[in-house]
């Protein structure tokens, strides 16, 4: 992540909020334009998540444009992608750590923290499981179809992960209350604001007096 | 299940977020020290299965387990659930920010009412297998006809997808019935004590 967090999660809510309720402006892209020049390495690998996640997004205009007209399919269109966009450039290359620390920054509750950095860590090692139990179906020729064994093997699969993750979670519970642990997780959080966060914000502030004004 | 960002109206949009934020001051209330590690544990699941891709007639259908979570963290599953959301929409682009009270409303307080829901009498009398079937089914039904009331409400246009949504959410019903009933046969088989509450 280029930006410091605790600015990304901001500029993410605000963007968010701004476009959801209003009708898209050329104005809005701005901001968007801004980040793709700073993730113009990845830009490629980040349209082609927002292809994939535009299935719903596709059908629901589709439904619009029969029920009103093309105008508010296509504003509805271009308002959903633009905030995805938008929020895939912010966090693309986040590891989950950075937004717990965004979060950490922003003085959300300790208990919040904590639990959102867990969530995080576990992810990762499910991850990790979730991908070695795919080899090993893989390696005894598992092929999914419609029928009742598929659907045991994925409860199965299931149950796997969840007795994995409650005696990780047994195990991460007991270092951490040996470490002393009382809702709070120390993190190192640099909250230093460099040239690109301070630009960004300086869009938003642009962004939201020309709205306002308007 | 999710819904994106800019697709509630704002009236819709406002209610459903302070509903849900209502219900996840209860829930983070009742979050103690020592629940912090297994709501973590079943918000990483939450979140890890939207990756398991299981085929359903012509179509893959993704996991929600909202139902057997609910079952197993009660109020704290709101809380747990709404991480796993949050994280979503910023990593994945799954939903939304602005619409994350809405995801909240449609996950995490459906897996709360599926909890309510078993602490009935006649549901606790059922045969382990139905009833454990009616966990997952249960837990997307309720999310689903949720989605329906908020899109619903939200504009008049969306309410033949409205419909369509309850429709097509059928199949999923069913398949996070199966599922789940294999899932705590399995944990009823291994580690029976974890469902001794």
């Amino acid at each position: 992540m280029k930006l410091n967090p605790a600015i990304s999660l901001i500029c993410s809510i605000l963007f968010s909020l701004i476009v959801s309720f209003s009708r898209v402006e050329l104005l809005f892209f701005v901001p968007a334009v801004f980040l793709i020049f700073l993730n113009y390495k990845i830009f490629l690998k980040i349209v082609r998540k927002l292809l994939l996640l535009n299935f719903f997004i596709v059908v629901l205009s589709i439904f619009l444009y029969f029920e009103t007209n093309i105008y508010e399919a296509i504003n509805l269109f271009l308002k959903v992608n633009l905030i995805i966009l938008f929020n895939l450039l912010l966090f693309f290359s986040s590891n989950g750590f950075d937004i717990v620390k965004g979060f950490k920054i922003l003085r959300f509750p300790k208990k919040f923290v904590s639990t959102l950095y867990f969530t995080v860590r576990l992810i990762f090692e499910l991850n990790i499981e979730l991908k070695n139990i795919k080899n090993s179906l893989k390696a005894r020729n598992f092929k999914p179809k419609i029928d009742i064994f598929t659907y045991k093997t994925y409860g199965n699969i299931f149950g796997v992960l969840f007795i994995k993750t409650v005696s990780k979670t047994n195990s991460l519970k007991e270092s951490f209350l040996l470490r002393g642990f009382k809702d709070e997780i120390f993190l190192n959080c640099e909250a230093s604001l460099k040239v690109t966060d301070l630009l960004l914000l300086s869009l938003f502030i642009v962004l939201f007096f020309i709205k306002v004004s308007s | 299940m999710h819904i994106s960002d800019g697709v509630l109206s704002l009236e819709v949009a406002t209610v459903s977020t302070v509903v849900a934020f209502g219900f996840l001051y209860y829930s983070f209330k009742n979050l103690t020290n020592d629940k912090i590690a297994l709501a973590s544990a079943m918000s990483a699941l939450f979140f890890v299965a939207s990756f398991i891709h299981i085929p359903f007639g012509p179509t893959q259908i993704h996991l929600m387990l909202i139902g057997f979570i609910g079952l197993f963290l009660g109020s704290t599953a709101i809380f747990s659930i709404s991480l796993a959301l949050i994280l979503q929409a910023f990593l994945l682009g799954f939903g939304g920010i602005s619409s994350i009270g809405a995801n909240i409303v449609i996950m995490g307080v459906a897996s709360y009412f599926v909890f309510l829901l078993f602490k009935l009498d006649f549901l606790k009398r059922l045969n382990d297998k139905i009833k454990f079937f009616l966990v997952g089914f249960f837990g997307i039904l309720i999310s689903s006809l949720t989605l329906f009331i908020l899109l619903f409400f939200s504009r008049q246009e969306y309410e033949t997808i409205a419909y369509s949504i309850l429709f097509i959410n059928i199949p999923t019903m069913i398949l996070e019935g199966l599922v789940t009933l294999f899932l705590f046969l399995y944990i009823k088989k291994t580690m029976p004590n974890l469902l001794k509450n």
